[in-house]
């Protein structure tokens, strides 16, 4: 007979390390969910079509709900609630989606977030139509999508002032 | 319920001694899109359950499976390497241009974060975008099994039925290579489907054409979803060899599609639908493909 990993997992989600054991066939979602309590991440399609449950996993967005937790050993985990800080200020695309009202119903806003998180960082100053390209795998049956975009347009410039401003005091603090 | 059990070998060797015990129905893990949700539709209709132990066998740790490598007369792709880094791989961009187009069409980017070209090949699935792609590039599939034994295979001999491939038991995909000879090589994908995200394909179509001079020396033509399996246009291909390539000569050629091609009736569209579209889209494609030859 195979001899089988045991399934306990060691892993690290929003920086808190947990040892958990779970079911080969647990699903992380699920585990995000029931087990942590982190329940930011929705269970949509089940299927990998929606982008409701996507979550980081080792930095990269990864959709959770295809995602076997067993396989998540040794990974780190960001999800919505790894995104505001300790003290709960909102990150900046987080207060972008609200001045822009980009939120209706909400569902999709936690994916939304982190995707527009990881287009910004891999591409700063991001078109509209890299915007839209970035958000295909979310979808979003309240808004049209317009609030989206031009919340993720305003985070960008959000960051871009924000990073000037820390070069200023960089540079302020050099002198 | 929960029968299955998993492991994540730390090699290649390790791997197929695993595939090789005896009385294992094993579910070789990938990056997980296609067969997680395959295994809560087992659960579902109840093949997961009775006295069928499972094990989910995770290819994550297996790191020869993961990269672009040139080497020699080969570009060496590893059967786990996502979509993602294929889609936008310079070596795979310059060389193969056909194959990182497809590949950036599979799914959305959160699919192709995880999705392995492997996996879109293993399946099997008549409308894998990355097949007909791979069939245009003249790609081969490497297969390794138990006892240390690899063989190659050309991809177009890999595809034996609907979602059947020639992966005996205890194989698994380990690398896809393309030939190198005489690349860069013009080459176009084109997909129709119902909407611009996560769409399964009503047609695709791949098409790499080499000239020599103003006649096309050399048209490789990749079809899915009008098919059990992805096929090769050979007619079309005999029928471009030596021509001077126009739109008239497209069009002509590519009414010798349906030579190929064996479209169904399904809830995405109807054979007639597809016949239709996949002759246009062979026509576009050639057409197209030669006009980049040119440039």
């Amino acid at each position: 007979m195979l001899t089988s990993c045991t399934n306990a997992i060691v892993f690290t989600v929003n920086g808190d390390e947990h040892m958990l054991v779970v079911e080969p066939n647990e699903l992380l979602i699920n585990v995000l969910r029931n087990d942590l309590g982190l329940t930011g991440s929705k269970y949509g399609c089940g299927t990998g079509q929606c982008g409701a449950c996507t979550v980081l996993i080792d930095g990269e967005p990864a959709l959770a709900c295809v995602t076997l937790a067993v396989a998540c050993d040794g990974k780190e985990i960001v999800t919505i609630e790894g995104v505001a800080g300790p003290d709960g200020d909102l990150n900046p695309i987080q207060e972008a989606f609200l001045s822009e009202n980009a939120v209706q119903c909400g569902f999709c806003t936690p994916g939304m977030i982190l995707m527009a998180g990881d287009l910004l960082r891999r591409n700063p100053h991001p078109t509209e139509a890299e915007i839209r390209h970035h958000i295909k795998g979310n979808i979003c049956r309240c808004t049209g999508y317009n609030g989206i975009v031009r919340a993720i347009q305003n985070a960008a410039v959000r960051m871009a002032e924000r990073s000037a401003g820390g070069e200023t005091e960089l540079v302020e603090e050099a002198r | 319920m929960n029968l299955e059990s998993y492991v994540r070998p730390a090699g290649l060797e390790e791997a197929l001694a695993a595939l090789a015990e005896p009385g294992v129905k094993p579910l070789v893990l990938a990056g997980g899109t296609d067969l997680v949700p395959m295994m809560r539709k087992m659960r579902m209709n109840g093949t997961l359950d009775g006295d069928d132990p499972r094990v989910v066998l995770d290819l994550s740790k297996l790191d020869d499976l993961c990269g672009v490598r040139e080497t020699g007369d080969m570009l060496e792709i590893g059967a786990a390497t996502t979509l993602g880094v294929i889609a936008a791989h310079p070596a795979v961009k310059k060389l193969v241009p056909v194959l990182a187009a497809a590949a950036a069409t599979v799914g959305s980017p959160l699919v192709r974060n995880r999705a392995t070209v492997g996996g879109n090949l293993v399946t099997a699935s008549p409308s894998a975008d990355t097949a007909p792609a791979l069939l245009a590039a003249g790609a081969v599939v490497r297969l390794a099994g138990a006892e240390g034994g690899s063989r190659e295979l050309p991809l177009s001999e890999f595809f034996v039925e609907y979602r059947k491939t020639a992966l005996e038991p205890g194989e698994i995909v380990t690398h896809v290579l393309v030939p190198l000879a005489g690349r860069p090589v013009a080459g176009r994908f084109e997909k129709v489907g119902l909407r611009n995200a996560d769409a399964i394909s009503v047609v695709c179509a791949a098409c790499e054409i080499e000239l020599e001079g103003s006649t096309c020396r050399a048209a490789r033509i990749g079809l899915g979803a009008v098919a059990p399996v992805p096929v090769r246009a050979l007619a079309v291909e005999a029928a471009l060899r030596g021509r001077e390539i126009t739109e008239e000569v497209a069009a002509e050629c590519a009414r010798l599609v349906h030579e190929h091609i064996a479209p169904i009736d399904d809830v995405r569209a109807s054979a007639q639908y597809r016949g239709w579209v996949a002759e246009a889209v062979v026509a576009r494609l050639i057409t197209d493909t030669a006009r980049e030859a040119r440039a």
